[in-house]
């Protein structure tokens, strides 16, 4: 059963792909996202709060299309356009989801090179209350879970 | 080489005249640099900072800073700060280059910090979350780009 929840001082509704239980927020948890960004979206125990919403019975709406990259928390939330940081084709967005869920569990910081115009990213997991990676919109992630 | 960072879900881009290291961003100690723009001024950057994007920009240039009515602190917004709206306008007596060793003590320390604002008002800084503060100006005639 999906849900939906609002992170923090990011005002975006996550339309997740599964049920989540406040139990399990004592740990990084990594979910599929559907909307508004389908992809990964990978949420720390440190985050200040956390809403968790039934959903109503509707359908899905389409997803914003982007390059592919990495969301941030923001205080306006991503919109057509800006969806975050563009990543290097080369970056597989699991994996990246993968490394943010584990320096959310040490602690660490991470520098990632970005794509498009190029620039440097620094995360820092100790501080860090959720990312949403995605893969491009052409023929990006097909919902499972 | 011109370059701004982008600090948190702030979305000014601010550039910075010392090159950042990015490897000393966080975990370490609050970082003090000089800001060209949009603020001309003093960028305390706080280690606990959960996110900072650092681009370099070979063929840019700083965008003119903005115009500020006296001494200011800016605090992270939701729209970043643009003309008329640059942050609190600071006490006649406060100093913001002690400001910002005071505010960066306060992030290292993860303590509170209690400024005296115009108006007799106040506003008081968690050292433990404040991600960045910027304080203008740096002297008289404000700070000088450099780099």
């Amino acid at each position: 059963m999906a849900c939906h929840i609002q992170i923090g001082d990011d005002p975006t509704i996550w339309w997740l792909a599964e049920q989540i239980q406040p139990s399990q927020l004592t740990q990084p948890l990594g979910v599929l996202s559907w909307y508004p960004i389908r992809g990964n979206l990978v949420l720390s125990p440190k985050a200040a709060h956390v809403a968790i919403f039934t959903p109503p019975p509707v359908l899905v709406p389409t997803p914003l299309s982007g390059p592919g990259g990495l969301y941030l928390p923001t205080a306006t939330g991503p919109s057509a356009g800006h969806t975050g940081y563009e990543l290097p084709g080369t970056v597989d967005p699991d994996v990246l989801a993968e490394q943010i869920q584990a320096l959310m569990r040490n602690g660490q910081s991470q520098t990632i090179t970005l794509g498009g115009a190029g620039g440097t990213l620094v995360l820092n997991g100790s501080t860090l209350s959720f990312a949403v990676t995605s893969p491009a919109a052409i023929g990006g992630a097909t919902p499972h879970g | 080489m011109p370059y701004y960072i982008q600090i948190e879900g702030d979305p000014t881009k601010w550039w910075i005249a010392e090159q950042l290291p990015t490897n000393e961003l966080t975990g370490g100690q609050p970082l003090t640099v000089t800001s060209l723009a949009p603020i001309e001024g003093i960028l305390v950057l706080s280690p606990r900072v959960a996110t900072v994007a650092v681009f370099n920009v070979p063929s840019g240039t700083p965008p003119p800073p903005l115009g500020i009515p006296g001494r200011i602190i800016y605090v992270p917004t939701a729209t970043g700060p643009s003309a008329g709206h640059v942050g609190y306008v600071l006490a006649g007596d406060v100093d913001p280059m002690s400001l910002s060793s005071q505010i960066a003590a306060a992030m290292n320390a993860g303590h509170s910090q209690t400024v005296a604002l115009g108006g007799g008002e106040t506003l008081v800084l968690n050292g433990a979350t404040l991600p960045f503060a910027v304080l203008a100006p740096t002297g008289v005639g404000g700070a000088t780009p450099h780099g």
